[in-house]
């Protein structure tokens, strides 16, 4: 099965289900992360900086699909001497990664609706990246397409009834690209809307 | 009664509290300061020992279009500065001065030269979009509205910074190697080459030159002699 068949299925879910139960869910959520592999051996540094949009609509019981919409900065000075073939520059760098995940996603949710719920999930498709570094009056900057999926936990805590809580853990990982991947966790806290029994 | 809750302005308030593409930039103007070293490889430098180094820092014009500019913007207040530092730092490695260089011929020459050139940059301010007096055509309310209220546009505009640009150039040459026969120009073969480039303003000049100095030493561990 190739990849737009494996974004088509969740798609296709939405639009033929979703509409359909007239039960949405729209979660904001704001959340710190790490990276690793790839990503941190060029930034090595925890961000603040990270804001998500789900949108969901429920298609079983205790089963969602839908998209997701990430924003996540990091950041990093580095100082220290990095080699270019033949040459040394010395000197403070200022990295970033501006990362936009957007994914399809699918949750699916334990415990009664209304009440404490957890649930498990995931998400796939696309990855932009934006890469600067800045050293000196210099600036290297490039932007990169991935493919991209993001596993995630998390639990859904009542708050009144057509808003809850949320927050989850999840780990964002794109495949390589340009010669590099980029990946991270995050945890999460956000609010919730919904129109029915999620 | 059910309670009200307040979530959504504070975290409308954390987004537009952290919300920055690019946060953690430059704070100090040492922060801009840049060494860059290169060598040829092909070079074995234990196998030198002696060196010498020309008592001045030459001003070199690099901008043929403005000659002059370099000596307008360079001063010699911290020439003895760099070539004590440039002196110190070489002799750390364990090369030596050759005392008598008119009888003796040292193994290299160690040139110091500066550039400095004048950069403009642009930078925009105040240019969000409000909900206000449009004024007749203009930016606000589009081609048709005539006076009124409409989208607009604050006062704003762009605006201009002029800085300084200097880079110390300390060339490392071999005077028993022949010049390229392939080029026109008389040049002498470059066995290394430090670049230590920044902005010619701020305070603390001095400590900046000698903590960059010594830093394309010490991002040259292969100059080391014998």
């Amino acid at each position: 099965m190739n990849k737009r068949a494996l974004l088509a299925i969740p798609l296709a879910l939405l639009i033929s289900n979703g509409a359909q139960a007239q039960e949405w869910y729209w979660g904001l959520s704001y959340g710190v992360a790490s990276t690793t592999s790839d990503t941190k051996d060029f930034i090595d540094d925890t961000s603040w900086r990270n804001w998500g949009l789900d949108i969901l609509a429920q298609v079983k019981p205790n089963t969602a699909v839908g998209v997701y919409f990430g924003w996540n900065v990091f950041n990093d000075i580095e100082t220290g001497v990095t080699q270019l073939d033949n040459v040394d520059v010395g000197g403070t760098q200022f990295r970033y990664i501006n990362s936009f995940p957007m994914l399809v996603t699918v949750r699916q949710f334990m415990g009664d609706p209304g009440g404490l719920r957890f649930f498990v999930g995931g998400g796939l498709g696309a990855q932009y990246d934006k890469n600067r570094v800045d050293v000196g009056q210099w600036r290297i900057e490039d932007d990169q397409w991935h493919f991209a999926v993001a596993p995630e936990i998390g639990v859904i805590l009542p708050l009144q009834s057509d808003a809850k809580w949320f927050v989850n853990a999840k780990y964002d990982y794109a495949f390589k690209a340009a010669g590099r991947t980029r990946s991270y966790f995050q945890l999460n806290i956000g609010v919730a809307w919904q129109t029915g029994g999620f | 009664m059910e309670k009200k809750w307040s979530v959504l302005p504070v975290l409308a308030g954390a987004v537009l509290l952290f919300a920055s593409c690019y946060p953690g930039e430059v704070t100090s103007i040492a922060q801009i300061d840049v060494v860059i070293t290169t060598h040829d490889d092909t070079v074995n430098f234990q196998s030198f020992s002696t060196y010498l180094l020309l008592d001045s820092v030459v001003h070199i014009d690099f901008d043929t279009l403005n000659p002059g500019v370099a000596d307008s913007l360079l001063d010699r207040s911290n020439d003895a500065l760099i070539l004590a530092e440039v002196r110190d730092g070489i002799e750390a490695l364990g090369y030596i001065l050759e005392m008598n260089p008119e009888t003796t011929q040292p193994d290299v020459v160690l040139l110091v030269g500066a550039i400095a050139v004048q950069k403009e940059a642009y930078f925009s301010y105040g240019w969000y979009p409000y909900y206000g007096w449009g004024g007749w055509g203009g930016w606000g309310g589009g081609c048709c509205y005539g006076p009124g209220w409409g989208w607009g546009y604050p006062s704003g505009g762009v605006g201009s910074v002029t800085y300084d640009v200097g880079t110390l150039v300390i060339t490392m040459l071999d005077p028993d190697r022949p010049s390229n026969p392939d080029t026109e120009v008389d040049t002498a073969p470059v066995l290394w080459l430090a670049a230590i480039n920044g902005i010619l303003a701020g305070s603390g000049q001095a400590a900046r030159l000698t903590n960059l100095i010594r830093q394309a030493y010490d991002q040259s561990p292969y100059l080391i002699t014998n």
